[in-house]
């Protein structure tokens, strides 16, 4: 008998240090699959948070319909519900975006609090909708609804808009929608505005825009994907508008001299295959003399290939007469 | 090995003739399907909720077959059904892996047609597709009976009749939240960590799961029982039987 | 070669009571028995003696506090020597939800019987215990003596070499006792030794050819039942013997007369008697029947226990 105890207590110890030995490998395997599984909460629902959750949701519905809005005397009550939603199933994607709305203008801060944890979220990490509606809530000042004319809960940061913009962008591999990119270039173009100029804002979008297109051409004429889709497009109609601006009242004025000269550098550097029109930017055909558009006389330039010295009206990557390319540093040519 | 087999047939039999266990899984399966009828008061979210209830059902189905063992032992042990068959040529430890290998047969048949009830459930409802990730997690759910089998035979020799259950709830409850404890010999050592087994939500959310790591769960929990197991039949074996 | 006991303990005793703060209550007291292969041994004692104890220990069911004990020439703990053993229990429970031959058939299995064994020996146990016809019923719905009868299928279900049986007689009607005793009787025969505990004496009687006497877990006597019980004188039976009556009466202590022409003698134990009256009885077959005259058991019993509890009481009061 003593031998059979002795062969149970080996065989016991064996497999306590087998055990021992796997919980933690396991475990950090689990955290590998699941990295938000310690945002879980801890209270002791015997690892039972998911349909805790789904209950807990069906309460805060029944609870949201009883209310007729969400407002300082009951914000606090909704966010602690929706605090605790989030603890038990922190991947609920509908609980950022449609329950935090119900609290994003009583408690605008605690609102961008939680969308910032979400974006966080492995899970969610290829969700764009969460950051940019976090980033449509900072690109206004949000105000209390009994109050809409006194200050703001919470200001605008067009810093921060455009940093969850660019967030969302960076999560659409490559087919944003449209509103979203506008969203984008319009936060940056805010943020980046300095002075008190009424066209400060055009001159930041163009700069941005300009930007951008220098950090997508790489040396050696490999093209880097922007994140902004049809940015040759965008820089068009952004230096169509730039010199024809209006201010927040819907009043025309007139461009400056800096956010022409702006618009000139970006027409040759960006559109230099393209025999735009110095006034209103539109393409004309090589050899018009007056813009088709608004009659303005057109500049014409012609270069000259480094290869066979042809002249070469407009200017291209690459010769049209010997297919070679043009050089990096290309000289005008005087316009004749 | 065939005494083993002898028992674990016996007990086995002995719950799956019951129709009242029939009428339960029905039971379950009727609560299962009535969560299609909460789409408006969940604002469409009865999917998850259909299938969220399924898992947790089932994970309650395997406790409470396991648990069974924290009153059949005891009782058969006072009764003096058990002195009838160790006084065969049936050693004690061989006594406990028969009850302990036929009450896991009876939580894998019973979570094993909840399993299957509930997918049919879900899939004349639902056209989203889940079929793998689905039989992986069920299987994480009958594989985390093999700790708590261990635990409640652990509980029927070790404490009083009354007590015995009570035990066995608290610590599989706990068992459930020891993964807060980040020391490793704990785990393997007092109790299980019930969470390796706890992948549920990945059903909902389409995240996969490797085939490894249900493997290792599976050694887990077998190294873990083995451990119970073996200190178990100690206990077992020094005790008297009335 | 001397032969192994089949049951054999050397100062076995129990203690039950292992917590400090509780009592502890000597169950069993130093006990040095030997049964001999082939015996019918019955044990005797009153409520209480220890002779359940003394049975589970034998099965290994509890630990003693110290002593050894062996079955078959083997220690009790060891499981393999089971298979020659069959146990009947006090008050024997089983599944209520299996039939008799399932029932029958899982302790067939548990004995390591092949299918082919089993498939041949269950319906024999059930014939042989008259339980055939039961075969079929769910044990839940069995009275106790069906059970009994059910516990004794099990136990003599592996033709075990040592059968042990806890009280078997107990809460038996007169059928059931008659009954039992013919089964303790033909598995006798066919080689089994049987240890058994009770309190009917007169069937203790019948039937055992050993016997120990247990009190307050203390073994008062053992030994076989013929030099345990002083005799009462040999009594010799006659038919048709009136010319033989004459030649015997003036030795016989004492005469009567059972019928026309029948009578029995009663005559003083001595070797001369004794042989006298076997060779009267070879001589005359069939006319001459020679029995041995016993004390009763019940009186040897109670004068034992009496002794044991004076002696003890005796002992109390010089204290």
């Amino acid at each position: 008998m003593k031998k059979e105890i002795i062969v149970s207590l080996i065989i016991m110890i064996a497999a306590l240090v087998a055990a021992a030995a796997l919980a933690p490998v396991l475990q950090a395997k689990q955290r590998e699959i699941n990295p938000d599984k310690d945002k879980l909460s801890s209270a002791p629902v015997g690892g039972m948070h998911k349909v805790v959750a789904d209950w807990e949701w069906m309460g805060f519905i029944n609870y949201l319909g009883n209310l007729q809005t969400v407002d300082e005397s009951n914000v606090k009550e909704v966010t602690a519900r929706l605090e605790r939603l989030v603890r038990l199933d922190p991947k609920f994607e509908r609980l950022y975006l449609d329950g935090l709305s119900f609290i994003q203008h009583a408690d605008p801060k605690k609102t961008v609090d939680m969308l910032d944890s979400a974006c966080r979220l492995d899970y969610l990490r290829n969700n764009w909708k969460i950051p940019f509606f976090t980033g449509f809530i900072y690109s206004r000042n949000t105000y209390d609804i009994k109050d809409q004319n006194g200050p703001p809960l919470m200001s605008a940061d067009h810093a921060k808009a455009a940093e969850y913009f660019r967030m969302a962008l960076e999560r659409t591999n490559g087919s944003p929608e449209n509103h979203l990119v506008s969203s984008y270039i319009r936060e940056v173009a805010k943020a980046e505005a300095t002075g008190t100029a009424p066209d400060r804002e055009y001159l930041a979008r163009l700069r941005f825009l300009r930007r951008e297109w220098a950090q997508s051409q790489q040396a050696g004429g490999m093209e880097q994907p922007s994140l902004i889709p049809d940015l040759k497009d965008r820089l068009r109609t952004a230096m169509q508008d730039a010199l024809h601006p209006h201010d927040i009242y819907g009043r025309d004025f007139d461009p400056s001299p800096e956010l022409r000269e702006l618009a000139d550098k970006i027409r040759q550097e960006v559109f230099y295959d393209e025999n735009l029109c110095s006034k209103c930017l539109h393409p004309a055909k090589p050899g018009s003399k007056f813009c088709t558009t608004c009659g303005e006389k057109l500049s014409n330039p012609t270069f000259t290939c480094p290869h066979c010295s042809a002249a070469v009206e407009g200017r291209y990557m690459f010769c049209p007469h010997c297919g070679k390319p043009f050089s990096d540093t290309r000289k005008d040519d005087k316009a004749k | 090995m065939k005494e083993v087999w002898t028992i674990a047939e016996n007990a086995c039999k002995n719950i799956l003739k019951l129709k009242v266990v029939y009428f339960l899984v029905a039971c379950v399966l009727i609560l299962v399907g009535s969560m299609y009828r909460y789409n408006e008061i969940s604002l469409n979210r009865h999917r998850e909720l259909l299938l969220d209830m399924s898992l947790l059902l089932n994970q309650v189905a395997a406790i409470l077959s396991v648990l069974s063992l924290t009153f059949d032992i005891p009782r058969e042990l006072r009764e003096g059904i058990a002195a009838t068959f160790l006084t065969k040529s049936l050693g004690r430890m061989k006594y406990l892996w028969g009850k302990v290998l036929g009450i896991y047969a009876v939580a894998c048949v019973v979570c094993t047609l909840i399993a299957i009830g509930s997918y049919i459930i879900y899939a004349s409802c639902f056209p989203e597709p889940i079929f793998l990730i689905y039989v992986k997690i069920q299987l994480l759910i009958i594989l985390s009976a093999i700790p708590m089998t261990s635990i409640c035979t652990f509980c029927a020799v070790s404490f009083p009749e009354m007590a015995a259950p009570i035990i066995a709830l608290m610590a599989v409850w706990f068992s459930s939240l020891t993964h807060r404890l980040k020391i490793p010999v704990l785990n393997g050592g007092i109790l299980p960590d019930l969470d390796l087994f706890n992948m549920k939500e990945h059903v909902i959310y389409q995240v996969d799961l490797p085939w490894s790591y249900i493997l290792g769960t599976a050694l887990y929990g077998v190294a873990f029982a083995v451990f119970v197991m073996m200190l178990s039949g100690i206990i077992f074996r020094l005790r008297d039987i009335k | 070669m001397e032969e192994v006991p089949v049951i054999k303990t050397e100062s076995l005793s129990k203690r039950y009571g292992v917590l400090f703060w509780k009592k502890k209550n000597l169950s069993l007291d130093q006990l040095s028995i030997t049964v001999p292969r082939g015996a019918v041994f019955g044990f005797l004692g009153p409520n209480g003696a220890g002779k359940t104890t003394t049975i589970k220990l034998l099965m290994d069911l509890i630990h003693p506090t110290s002593g050894s004990a062996e079955v078959l020439g083997k220690p009790v703990w060891d499981p393999s020597v089971r298979r020659r053993i069959g146990f009947l229990p006090d008050a024997p429970a089983f599944n209520g939800l299996m039939t008799a031959s399932e029932f029958l058939n899982v302790c067939a299995k548990l004995l390591k019987m092949s299918k082919a064994e089993r498939k041949k020996r269950v319906p024999e146990v059930l014939e042989t215990v008259r339980m055939t016809a039961s075969a079929d019923d769910k044990l839940g719905g069995f009275s106790r003596g069906m059970l009994q009868r059910i516990g004794v299928a099990q136990a003599i279900l592996n033709k075990p070499d040592l059968l042990i049986l806890d009280e078997p007689l107990l809460g038996l009607d007169p059928y059931g006792r008659q009954e039992l005793k013919r089964i303790i009787r033909e598995q006798n025969k066919l080689g089994t030794t049987v240890f058994f505990s009770s309190h009917i004496l007169a069937d203790v009687q019948e039937i055992c050819d050993h016997a120990a006497i247990l009190n307050r877990g203390r073994l008062l006597c053992s030994g076989k039942l013929g030099d345990l019980l002083g005799s009462q004188g040999i009594s010799v039976r006659l038919t048709d013997g009136d010319d033989l009556v004459r030649d015997l009466l003036p030795e016989a202590k004492e005469c009567q007369k059972k019928g026309p022409h029948e009578w029995e003698l009663t005559f003083e134990k001595t070797p001369d008697s004794e042989k006298r009256l076997q060779e009267l009885k070879e001589k005359h077959a069939g006319k001459v029947e020679v029995v041995e005259q016993w004390e009763s058991l019940e009186d040897f019993f109670f004068e034992k226990i009496e002794q044991d509890n004076g002696g003890e009481a005796g002992k109390e009061a010089k204290e």
